[in-house]
């Protein structure tokens, strides 16, 4: 009986533990962190079939190759703050100058020293826009126009003092600078392999050394087998103490993960809304839901005359029954958000307007700016995502109860981008990055220079307001963030009542895995499920 | 016999060309464009966009007229190269060569399970005809040609391997474990048995209707009248005529058999065709399309081949016609 007593004193100790430490994610795990198990395989699904193991490329292939692969610095999924597991970090008061300081001893998976000198050839790599998708975070690096019309053989904002510093400047005060580097992911490639090979082949998903990499991160691939599985062993010079022996990464399909994991072959998984509540109840299974990174919104295109009145875009967001919607279509597993960038929680105000579903309200609205309820405007959507076709019918629906008349264009995606070019479009929905980890990352969607249609950046919805654009701007000038917060607060404000996006819902990222895996962190960022797969264990082998 | 198989092979070549053809203009007509469907949306849509995408469509042939693209492929393929993948730039015979093996194996199964539980209970209820074991086994068997296979596969991966966890969700062997027989078997049973299961209907269907106009022949009543025992009368006499349009059946059902294969190998994740096929479709990698097409008409081809001159072999009565 005492036995059975001091059991259930520690359950409950272990379950006031959890209810005090976690707040943002739920799961049905225990809170006792036992020490680390060496050896075993976990076996991982990831969330879109692999091409290529190529860093330079987005998607699962970026996904994948954090399991090889180290950046210089990364978004941490416990903290959303950038980190960086092999150098510490400065920046200068101004937000213009990065040091790093490497730790001493890193050595890349086949015993070669690692140096700063290898920072320096993957971010010329990263900053080359011939060769590389990820040049624009380099931007505002001192001398970058100079590389990229080939006068220089590198930015000249990139130095390496010695071989255990890098050093980067910028042209003007970038305080989100470190964010632009860490997502998505920037992978450290080794000089003194890949230093000879062609720059114009360097990225392509043919370079041989993508399926046999040399890498800094906690594994080495064995092999690829096509459209079944890559195979990692652990890589013993890894900055840190990998546990795993093996790790296994299959891209299956949402009802064989789910199945897996219950079976206990696959030991984690991204889950769709569906799949959740019923994870939930699986004793074998833990699951993670936190608030997700995207979010779903409809962007409207502000040169339409039409639309120009914010009374008509307020009427259309409090004409949706948000909450309805995400309890009918997600299963209750999104959250709401008002305006854009959504977060992080210290860059948003407490008092923004909430747009709770009100028919009549909206009607009225939409009746004092003149709606012409004779218009039939566009509502363009990429079919295929099926959260999104079910809630595009019920914005439809409520917009319609309100005498809007609306025709749905299910198309392309190439076809929505070019409607967007060549500004024919009245509404679209598609997903977007929210800006959860720095509301810098909302700018370019607001920007009055940033038009897509121009060719300059996301400004989808052709939004201008110079008051906006001077806070964001104003708030890049310093990293305090207690400084950069007033801008934040105040800007997000005015979009909360222009709203230029009508975001719906704000799905959760959503993990299931095996009980016996140990360790896992969740990332709210999908792009960032492996974030700390080294730190991985099972408890089982 | 051999200018049997000459004529069949001289008949194949035409039809085989058309199917290329009619494959190659047809997978080319579907909405899509391979080239954006590649690229991430705010490439394409971005300031290079448009020239990225022209330099792309040149690298991969694509700006050439159909008639051009097809005769560069058909020149291709008779020089025994099937092209590259556009996804991952793989040679579409390596890409095609590795997945070959895993569908024979699963249709070869399938087939097998198909025949066997297809042709006993066939010959079963023909025998006892009109009895509670024909009328459940005709039912069962109307039963399994309808049910979608996706659904039997979930139902069974629900029962087998959440539920009672005797078998494999999917896969083809367990990741990390050493490669053994019991372990190949466990994977592949769950796969071939749906297959097999939903093939087995018509063997049954066939093989009753076939059993039963054999027994009410003349010369089934001669061996009686002559006093042969029923046993002798049945697996001497009837049997061997009976099963002999089985073998035609065979063959008709390899296209099924690889149809039935794409769902199935989705389902169990079975690295084989199927899920090639569905990954070309989504990603419209042309090459691997045609070349997809190419391989499942030759193994029609084979099939209907095998089966002609496996009937021939057989039966006497059409090696001498």
């Amino acid at each position: 009986m005492p036995r059975q007593l001091s059991s259930r004193l520690r359950t409950l100790l272990s379950v006031a533990a959890l209810v005090m430490v976690s707040c943002s994610s739920t799961n049905n795990s225990t809170s006792q962190t036992p020490q680390p198990v060496n050896g075993g395989t976990a076996t991982v699904n990831l969330y879109q079939k692999w091409v290529a193991l190529n860093p330079f490329n987005t998607g699962p292939d970026n996904v994948v190759t954090q399991l090889a692969y180290e950046p210089l610095t990364l978004i941490a999924g416990d903290t959303l703050a950038v980190i960086s597991r092999i150098a510490t970090f400065t920046a200068s008061p101004d937000a213009t100058t990065f040091t790093f300081k490497l730790k001493p001893g890193l050595k890349w998976s086949d015993g070669e020293p690692f140096t700063s000198q290898d920072i320096l050839f993957s971010y010329n790599a990263y900053s080359n826009p011939k060769i590389s998708i990820y040049a624009p975070a380099f931007k505002n690096v001192v001398g970058i126009s100079d590389f990229i019309a080939g006068t220089a053989s590198s930015p000249s904002g990139f130095t390496t003092p010695d071989n255990s510093t890098f050093v980067i400047k910028l042209t003007s005060p970038y305080a989100p600078f470190l964010v632009n580097l860490s997502s998505p992911t920037l992978y450290l490639l080794p000089k003194h392999i890949l230093g000879s090979t062609p720059t114009a082949t360097l990225s392509a998903n043919s370079n041989p050394f993508w399926t046999h990499p040399v890498g800094l991160g906690p594994y080495k691939i064995v092999q690829v087998v096509p459209d079944q599985y890559i195979e990692f062993d652990k890589n013993p010079n890894y900055v840190n103490p990998v546990h795993l022996d093996k790790v296994f990464v299959k891209a299956v399909t949402a009802a064989a993960a789910v199945a897996s994991v219950q079976s206990g072959e696959m030991d984690l998984s991204p889950v769709a809304a569906a799949d959740i509540t019923n994870l939930k109840s699986v004793s074998t299974v833990t699951t993670y839901d936190l608030p997700g990174t995207s979010g779903i919104h409809i962007v409207v295109n502000l040169d339409k005359p039409y639309f120009q009145d914010k009374r008509v875009r307020q009427a259309m967001l409090t004409a949706i029954d948000r909450k309805g919607l995400v309890q009918s279509v997600l299963a209750g597993q999104a959250v709401l958000a008002n305006t854009f960038p959504f977060g992080p929680p210290w860059a948003i105000g407490s008092d923004l307007a909430t747009y709770d579903y009100n028919a009549a309200k909206a009607k009225q609205l939409l009746t004092e700016a003149g709606w012409d309820f004779n218009r039939t405007v566009n509502l363009d959507l990429v079919p295929g995502i099926t959260d999104r076709t079910n809630a595009l019918n019920v914005v439809v629906g409520n917009w319609q109860a309100i005498g809007m008349k609306i025709n749905v264009r299910l198309i392309q995606a190439g076809q929505l981008l070019g409607a967007r070019k060549d500004d024919s479009f009245d509404l679209s929905m598609s997903g977007t990055a929210i800006g959860t980890i720095d509301p810098d990352l909302g700018f370019v969607s607001l920007q009055c220079n940033t038009y897509y249609k121009d060719g300059r950046g996301t400004n989808f919805a052709n939004y201008c307001n110079p008051t906006v654009d001077s806070l964001f701007i104003k708030a890049r000038e310093t990293s305090d963030q207690s400084k950069r917060a007033p801008q934040y607060i105040q800007a997000t404000k005015i979009v909360n009542d222009e709203l230029p996006y009508l975001v719906l819902y704000v799905p959760k990222t959503l993990y299931a895995t095996t009980n016996r895996l140990k360790g896992f962190k969740p990332n709210p960022e999908i792009a960032h499920t492996f974030w700390n797969a080294g730190d991985w264990y099972v408890t089982t082998k | 016999m051999l200018w049997v198989v000459v004529q069949r092979l001289l008949v194949a070549l035409p039809t085989f060309v058309g199917i290329t053809l009619v494959s190659f203009i047809g997978i080319r007509l579907a909405p899509g464009d391979p080239v954006r469907t590649s690229l991430d949306p705010l490439i394409a849509g971005g300031p290079d966009g448009e020239a990225y995408i022209a330099l792309r469509r040149h690298e991969l042939g694509l700006d050439q007229s159909l008639p051009v693209q097809y005769l560069d492929w058909m020149r291709a393929v008779l020089k025994g190269d099937l092209g590259y993948s556009f996804a991952t730039g793989q040679p579409v015979s390596e890409i095609i060569h590795a997945r070959l093996g895993p569908t024979m194996e699963l249709m070869a199964t399938a087939l097998a399970v198909a025949i066997l539980i297809g042709v006993t209970v066939g010959v079963l209820t023909a025998f006892r005809q009109y009895s509670v074991f024909d009328y459940v086994a005709t039912f069962a068997s109307l039963v399994a040609i309808s049910i979608p296979q996706f659904f039997l596969g979930l139902i069974a991966i629900f029962v087998f391997a959440v539920t009672l966890r005797i078998l494999p969700v999917g896969g083809m062997s367990t990741l990390g474990e050493p490669p053994g027989l019991g372990d190949a078997v466990a994977h592949i049973l769950l796969p071939a048995s749906i297959l097999g299961l939903t093939f087995a209907g018509p063997f049954v269907r066939y093989t009753r209707a076939s059993v039963l106009e054999t027994i009410h022949k003349e010369y089934i009543l001669a061996a009686r009248a002559k006093g042969l025992s029923e046993r002798r009368v049945s697996f001497r006499h009837a049997l061997p005529n009976a099963l002999l349009p089985l073998v035609a059946l065979v063959g008709l059902q390899v296209p099924y058999l690889v149809a039935g294969a794409v769902v199935i190998e989705t389902v169990f994740q079975w690295p084989g065709m199927g899920q090639l096929l569905l990954t070309a479709f989504q990603e419209l990698d042309y090459p691997v399309l045609s070349g997809f097409v190419m391989v499942l008409a030759l193994f029609v081809f084979a099939g209907l081949l095998l089966s002609e001159i496996l009937y021939g072999v057989l039966d006497p009565r059409i090696r001498r016609s």
